[in-house]
């Protein structure tokens, strides 16, 4: 091979690999996951987790130090103590060791898929949903205890009641699992996908979701039976988000923006309004003052349990992600704007805001 | 307008081929034979064109000109140029074709990924743009799942433990026959060319692999059936010396084809050619040209 040809084949190799090199990069688009406990908030986004003083509103740190391209977070972070789980877009579900610098104890790394949802913790267990449409049941020790195998990639939270995993599905049913080893003990078939995690209501013993076609059920714990089916008179539109339980009330938002509530035992329709706009997030209850509401645009509403608005603020953004409420803020995260999240005290009074540094 | 025009069409097109033949996978391939199938005349006029301009390469006047004006490259290229226009034959003829392809070809990609929304964000972003005629509810998530692929994800066939990629060597495979059967043999005297194109062809099936190993199986899915559907369509149009690519395969000798006559080269001094024979087909504008009786200045 001649000198010319020996570089021009080093051109193009170089090319090759940078094209590839851009390959490896995220390549799905989504939402910051937020999570909140005692004095102390996560923020999953891109390349890192951020942990984020509750008062000034800056990072404490972020994990990991150096980005890897390939793990990149969206799911929130499950607060245990010290330590939080939190699975990433590299197939991997970390415990890290958040008192000091963020040290991962252990990886689990047995899944094929994205972590997208946040995973659950009862006692000793972990269980975690992942894209390669399996649930993933994890000891303490990250040891394997069980695998729930689906038909479609699993990305809502697990619901954990008593000895029972109630989990979302896109393949248009809730699943019922026995928490011992993960078998099915029951499902129960839907019109629509279900994206959202199930909401329990421990007065009615059952379970709350929407579709994606247009419905909201209740559904029998123990019995799997559909106790109420809502669709508003075909006007609902498709649901995204989970439901909040208020007073024997059970209160959700569909796509179109409005917002109803219901009697969780009966499925009557005690209100509804529109909040004005497209709205996936789900509400987010601020306990004694009433909720908040997200729209598409940016929009945050305050609104008291009587539907009159409290107060609106604009963020600047587009917002998918429920709300968080800790002791004293409400926090919203958005794309596509100024900042990732927007912090508001109970009155609505832009606390602090958060962008990661670049 | 990039997405209402090209991208939001043709990912309605891959939801309601997904929705008739229930299956994502199938839907893929599928669509990409439907594009190929529709782009097939443009890729005709490419083939035809290269191989005309291949032909014209091995004529003796044009591999007289490059030697008598090899000092003079303004020259040759005038030379060249007028050559082109008796032949009715355009250097750019064949590029026109690909390059009205290529948005089809993003578009194809862009919309394959589109529909392959795998978070809750993609899916609203999906919902939004499906057209009235399909019902989200009914097709949306869609099933990933193929043979053994999970189409959202890079494509692992598990043997005693081993993730093996098929479908990325099968894309790699496929990329070296195709570029194979898109690439002329080397004439004589071009062998810079022939050493970057070497390089090229080096190359493309690797970076492909690479891309397919890393990507979802879906993008690779399409790779592969777009490659095997440029392989069939240069067979179907004759063009592919079948020898080149699997030499074990022994080719019957051709009948001569017909070539282009033309007469030496003219000295500088002569003012116009006179074209004795002409079999190939030229241009209408060429031939009435050549019919016209040249006066002698």
């Amino acid at each position: 091979m001649n000198k010319k040809s020996l570089r021009s084949l080093l051109i193009v190799l170089l090319a090759g690999l940078m094209l590839a090199g851009c390959a490896t990069g995220p390549r799905a688009e989504s939402t910051p996951g937020i999570s909140a406990g005692e004095n102390q908030i996560f923020v999953s986004y891109l390349n890192y987790v951020y942990k984020i003083d509750p008062v000034t509103g800056k990072a404490s740190w972020r994990f990991p130090d150096q980005s890897n391209i390939k793990q990149v977070f969206y799911a929130p972070a499950l607060i245990d103590g010290e330590s939080i789980y939190i699975g990433d877009f590299a197939n991997d579900f970390l415990k890290i060791n958040v008192t000091g610098i963020p040290t991962v104890e252990w990886a689990f790394t047995e899944a094929k898929g994205w972590y997208q949802g946040k995973a659950a913790k009862d006692g000793n267990l972990i269980i975690a949903p992942n894209s390669d449409r399996n649930i993933y049941a994890i000891d303490e020790n990250s040891t394997l205890v069980w695998t729930h195998p689906g038909e479609f990639a699993y990305i809502s939270e697990p619901l954990v009641v008593e000895d029972m995993v109630i989990v979302s599905s896109q393949d248009r049913k809730v699943e019922f699992l026995n928490k011992a080893d993960g078998k099915t003990i029951r499902e129960v078939a839907l019109n629509g996908a279900v994206i959202a995690p199930p909401v329990y209501d421990s007065q009615t013993d059952s379970i709350y979701v929407g579709t994606l076609a247009n419905e909201f059920v209740s559904i029998d714990r123990l019995s799997g039976e559909i106790v109420w089916r809502y669709d508003g008179g075909r006007t609902l539109g498709s649901i995204w988000s989970e439901p909040i339980l208020v007073d024997g009330q059970v209160i959700f938002n569909d796509n179109t923006g409005k917002i109803i509530s219901l009697s969780s035992e009966t499925g009557h329709e005690n209100w509804q309004f529109n909040a004005g706009g497209p709205m996936f997030a789900g509400l987010a209850l601020v306990e004694g003052k009433g909720f908040v509401a997200a729209l598409e645009d940016g929009t945050v509403t305050m609104y008291g349990m009587n539907q009159q608005a409290i107060w609106s603020r604009i963020v600047s953004g587009n917002v998918y992600t429920t709300p968080v409420v800790t002791e004293n803020l409400i926090l919203v995260g958005a794309i596509d704007g100024d900042n990732l999240v927007y912090a508001f005290d109970f009155q609505g009074q832009p606390v602090w805001t958060f962008n990661p540094e670049r | 307008m990039w997405d209402t025009l090209i991208v939001q069409p043709f990912t309605n097109v891959l939801l309601l081929i997904t929705m008739l033949v229930q299956n994502f996978g199938v839907a893929i391939i599928l669509f990409t034979i439907l594009i190929k199938l529709i782009t097939f005349p443009l890729t005709a006029k490419q083939i035809k064109s290269s191989q005309a301009m291949q032909e014209l390469q091995k004529n003796p006047r044009y591999l007289k000109m490059q030697e008598k004006y090899k000092d003079n490259k303004e020259k040759l290229a005038e030379e060249q140029m007028k050559l082109y226009k008796e032949l009715g034959v355009s250097p750019f003829s064949s590029c026109l074709p690909m390059l009205i392809q290529f948005p089809i070809i993003i578009g194809l990609y862009q919309s394959i990924m589109r529909a392959m929304a795998s978070t809750p964000l993609e899916l609203i972003k999906l919902e939004r743009i499906v057209y009235p005629f399909i019902d989200p509810n009914r097709i949306l998530p869609i099933q990933n799942r193929f043979l053994w692929m999970d189409l959202g994800q890079p494509e692992r066939l598990m043997i005693a433990g081993i993730g093996i990629p098929v479908l990325a060597i099968l894309v790699v495979l496929s990329t070296i026959v195709q570029t194979r059967v898109m690439t002329p043999p080397t004439e004589p005297g071009s062998e810079q060319t022939a050493a970057m194109t070497n390089s090229m062809n080096m190359m493309m099936p690797i970076m492909m692999g690479i891309i397919s190993y890393q990507f979802s199986a879906g993008l690779a899915l399409y790779f592969l059936v777009s490659n095997l559907t440029t392989i069939a369509q240069y067979g179907a149009m004759g063009k592919t010396d079948w020898s080149r690519i699997f030499p074990w395969i022994k080719t019957k000798p051709k009948p001569s084809k017909p070539v282009i006559v033309i007469p030496d080269l003219p000295d500088e001094e002569e003012e116009e050619p006179v074209i004795v024979e002409k079999v190939s087909k030229p241009s209408a504008r060429a031939s009435a040209k050549r019919q016209r009786p040249k006066m002698k200045k």
